[in-house]
C-alpha cells in the first residue's frame, strides 16, 4: 500500500465516523429519552459475589459473654439502631458487597479475646466467613444470633451508641 | 501483483465482506434500540471511564451500522475495512482486559448482558476469526466487485470521454 492510498483511507475512515456520529447525535437528540453524553451517576453493573475462603468457627452466648469480646451486628444499620448487643460494633453485611477494607483494618486493630459476629439470619454466620477469609484471627459466630445473646443474659442497648 | 491475481483476490474477499457486513448490521441494531443496555454493556467491562461510556454507547453502533452497510455494498471498501479491524482490535483488547480480570459477563456484542451467553476463549478466538475475515479485504479488495468498482468505472469513462 502506497503512503497516498493509507492517506485516502484514513480521510475516508474519518468521514465516516463524523458522519455516523452526526447521525448518532441527531437519532440521540429525537429520543423520548435521549441518553445523557456523560452519565450522571455510575451504572450498577453486576459483580461476583464475594467468595468466602474460609469458614468462622462457632462460640456459644455464655462462652461469648465471658470472654473479652468485640461483638459484631451484622444487621442493617436500622435494627441495629433499634437494639444491638452492648457497645457492638455494626457492619451490615450484604451479600453481594465485600466488606469495606477500612472496616476489616479496623477490626484487626481491636485488642480482644474474639470478634464475635451475630445477626438475625445466616448473615451472621456469612459475614464471619468472610472476616475469616479476609485474614481476621479469632472470628467466631453465634448460632440464634441477638435472640441466642439475648437469652443468655447479654446487655442490650437501643440506643444510636456503640458504633 | 497482476490484474488477474487482484481480481480473484477482490472476489474471493466479497463473501467476507458480505458476512462480516452482516455481522456488524446485526451487531449495531440492539445497541441502536437499547443504548443504555448497551452503555451497561460497557461499564460492565470496567475499563472505559464513566465520562466515555455513554458517548461510546451512543455512537459507536451507528457507526457499527454504516460500516456494515458500507462492507457488504463494497463503497470505500478499504477505508470500512480498517474500521472493522480497529474496532475488532478494541473489542479484543477488552474481551482479554475482562477475561484476565475473571469478571463474568456476556461480550454485550449482539445483546443485552441478560440475554447473552458468558465471554470466554471462545470469543475471543471467535472474534480473531472475524479480525482476519476485516482484514483480508481491507488489504486485498480493491472494490472492484462493489460500488467502488461501478464509480472508478463511471469516472474513468467521464475522464476518456
Amino acid at each position: 500500500m502506497s503512503w497516498k492510498l493509507i492517506r485516502k483511507i484514513t480521510i475516508q475512515a474519518v468521514i465516516i465516523v463524523v458522519f455516523s456520529t452526526a447521525v448518532a447525535v441527531g437519532v440521540n437528540a429525537l429520543r423520548p429519552e435521549p441518553l445523557d453524553w456523560v452519565a450522571a451517576v455510575p451504572y450498577e453493573i453486576f459483580v461476583d459475589c464475594p467468595e468466602s475462603l474460609k469458614t468462622a468457627n462457632e462460640i456459644s452466648p455464655k462462652e461469648a459473654l465471658g470472654a473479652k469480646v468485640l461483638f459484631v451486628d451484622a444487621r442493617d444499620g436500622e435494627t441495629f439502631k433499634a437494639a444491638h448487643i452492648k457497645e457492638a460494633f455494626n457492619v451490615p453485611y450484604d451479600p453481594l458487597f465485600p466488606v469495606e477494607e477500612a472496616v476489616v483494618a479496623n477490626l484487626r486493630s481491636q485488642r480482644v479475646e474474639f470478634l464475635v459476629v451475630y445477626g438475625d439470619d445466616q448473615f451472621g454466620k456469612m459475614l464471619a466467613d468472610e472476616l475469616a477469609s479476609a485474614g481476621l484471627a479469632r472470628v467466631r459466630f453465634v448460632a440464634g444470633g441477638m435472640q441466642a445473646l439475648k437469652e443468655a443474659g447479654a446487655d442490650v442497648e437501643t440506643q444510636e451508641v456503640g458504633q | 501483483m497482476t490484474e488477474k491475481t487482484r481480481t480473484i483476490l477482490a472476489a474471493v474477499s466479497v463473501p467476507m465482506r458480505l458476512y462480516m457486513g452482516v455481522v456488524f448490521i446485526m451487531a449495531s441494531l440492539y445497541k441502536i434500540y437499547e443504548p443504555y443496555l448497551f452503555g451497561l454493556s460497557v461499564a460492565t467491562y470496567q475499563m472505559a471511564p464513566l465520562e466515555l461510556i455513554n458517548i461510546f454507547a451512543i455512537v459507536l453502533p451507528w457507526v457499527e451500522l454504516f460500516v456494515g452497510i458500507a462492507f457488504i455494498v463494497g463503497f470505500w471498501t478499504r477505508a470500512n475495512g480498517a474500521l472493522i479491524v480497529a474496532m475488532m482490535l478494541m473489542f479484543l483488547v477488552a474481551l482479554s482486559w475482562a477475561l484476565s480480570h475473571d469478571l463474568q459477563m456476556s461480550c454485550g456484542c449482539f445483546a443485552s448482558q441478560e440475554t447473552a451467553d458468558e465471554i470466554g476463549i471462545h470469543t475471543i478466538f471467535r472474534d480473531l476469526a472475524w479480525l482476519v475475515l476485516a482484514l483480508f479485504p481491507t488489504v486485498f479488495d480493491d472494490g472492484r466487485f462493489g460500488l467502488d468498482g461501478l464509480l472508478n468505472k463511471r469516472n474513468l469513462k467521464k475522464v476518456t470521454s
